[in-house]
């Protein structure tokens, strides 16, 4: 794949963030709580592309700030998911999941990844939690039968973003440290991802898009 | 990192995001699928349980109806009969004690034939009021029109009915559960309502028949209402009894009501 094809991808992946952003901007007013955390998120993920786009032409890495980044995005979105389930036994679930990953996520980053190091350890683990809360809303939209027309239903697709994105790089994350940048397999997985990204800003807007009219 | 744990690390990581891609699409696919034919099967469920509980209720009232039938039949039958006869014994009694000259204006003797008199009005009203006779002979219509002239004859609140049919004959059920629907409107405006009219349009526009009850009384909180998480409690047995006949009918009923501005009470049903 020639290099200036790469660089065309990897900038509308970068972008693609900003087609959500800019739904949920125009519907944000009748969202519910579940969906104006869900745009919070949005925003800061936007806001740290930013950041990061900044560091790098000043020549500066941006790896620091993913370590702070992952901590929040994980509470976001385990936020939307909290506001969502009605069970208590779930809410308790994800209080401990958040508490968790915050602490394994400051230790990782004190003394396993430093801050100059990609956190794949962190990222794996939000991987997983963030999988099981995918797994869990769907096991209650099952059971409870309030759903007809799931394809109309906001959060599945976010949720299914969430899944396919999270699986997908799930050993990404795991085996990323042990390959080394030059090698061929790490620009196929780095497309990938780039691909799966696309694929999850694009989930995340149809679920904005579709969100019912008050 | 030598070759053969470059290849293993390449071979792991190929085949593990593989196999998470596809478990994520299965259990995507697994839950598109399975949930549209889960609520399927639970809104089928659902359906037939309402459906059950229609024929119970339909059931249940058709009991009513006939055990009022056979009450009003009973009391119209024997009680008032036999009525009739305690006050032909009076008037003979009362003869008798003429022609013997024993005390004739016995105030007592007055006072028996009025409660006799009285007994044999209120046993005619109770009857009629489960039965009306003019709702079998002559249709729902006049039963309305006849129940409407006598509250208007009271001269308390004004009534008016309006329609558009004035021959129209329907299956004797559902004519009585009609007539059941608006006595209990017409009940609940007189108990509660304080108005100083009330008005019924019936309107056939076959193959719908359309009611619509207005009053100008003091209406109730439509928010309360649906806001309370009892809401058979909060209706009241009047409301309820009037959405339980017009759901045996299998029709629809729509009400709109604010604190000081009336009730109105819409009604469509399809008879058969």
């Amino acid at each position: 794949m020639s290099y200036n094809l790469l660089w065309w991808m990897f900038l509308i992946n970068s972008l693609s963030i900003f087609l959500p952003i800019g739904i949920s901007i125009v519907n944000y007013k009748r969202f519910d709580i579940v969906f104006q955390r869900f745009s919070l998120y949005l925003y800061v993920t936007g806001g740290v592309e930013i950041c990061a786009v900044i560091l790098g032409k000043l020549g500066y890495t941006n790896l620091p700030l993913l370590h702070v980044y992952v901590i929040v995005q994980f509470g976001l979105l385990s936020l939307v998911y909290y506001l969502y389930f009605d069970k208590k036994i779930l809410k308790q679930i994800i209080s401990i999941l958040i508490v968790v990953f915050t602490i394994f996520s400051i230790c990782n980053s004190l003394f396993i990844q430093n801050i100059l190091k990609f956190n794949t350890n962190a990222r794996a683990l939000e991987s997983v939690f963030l999988i099981f809360y995918v797994l869990a809303y769907f096991n209650l939209i099952m059971q409870e039968m309030k759903i007809k027309f799931i394809e109309k239903e906001p959060l599945f697709w976010v949720s299914t973003g969430i899944l396919l994105y999270y699986a997908g790089n799930l050993f990404l994350f795991i085996f990323s440290n042990y390959i080394l940048p030059a090698e061929q397999i790490t620009i196929n997985m780095w497309i990938f991802h780039a691909v799966i990204n696309l694929t999850l800003n694009s989930f995340f807007s149809i679920a904005l898009w579709i969100y019912p009219k008050k | 990192m030598d070759l053969s744990q470059e290849v293993n690390v390449s071979f792991l990581l190929y085949i593990g995001t593989f196999g998470m891609l596809l478990m994520a699409l299965a259990i995507i696919f697994f839950v598109v699928i399975y949930q549209r034919r889960l609520f399927t099967q639970h809104e089928r469920l659902q359906k037939q349980d309402l459906e059950h509980q229609q024929a119970l209720l339909k059931a249940s009232i058709k009991g009513q109806e006939e055990e009022r039938e056979r009450i009003a039949q009973d009391l119209h039958d024997e009680v008032g009969a036999n009525l009739s006869t305690i006050k032909l014994y009076v008037g003979r009694l009362v003869s008798a004690l003429v022609s013997d000259e024993q005390e004739p204006d016995n105030p007592l003797v007055e006072q028996t034939n009025s409660m006799v008199d009285d007994t044999i009005q209120s046993v005619r009203h109770i009857s009629h009021d489960l039965l009306p006779p003019v709702l079998n002979e002559f249709g729902l219509i006049d039963a309305i029109q006849d129940k409407f002239d006598k509250i208007s004859q009271t001269g308390h609140i004004k009534t008016y009915f309006l329609h558009n049919s004035p021959s129209l004959r329907l299956p004797k059920f559902q004519e009585l559960i009609l007539y059941r629907i608006v006595q209990e409107m017409v009940n609940n405006t007189l108990k509660h309502a304080q108005a100083t009219f009330f008005q019924l349009e019936l309107h056939n526009a076959d193959p719908a028949l359309e009611l619509t009850f207005t009053d100008d009384g003091v209406g109730f909180d439509l928010n309360k209402l649906n806001g309370q998480h009892n809401v058979s409690h909060t209706k009241g047995l009047g409301l309820q009894g009037i959405e339980s006949r017009v759901s045996v009918l299998g029709g629809t009923l729509n009400y709109d009501s604010a604190p000081g501005e009336g009730t109105r009470i819409s009604i469509v049903i399809h008879p058969s």
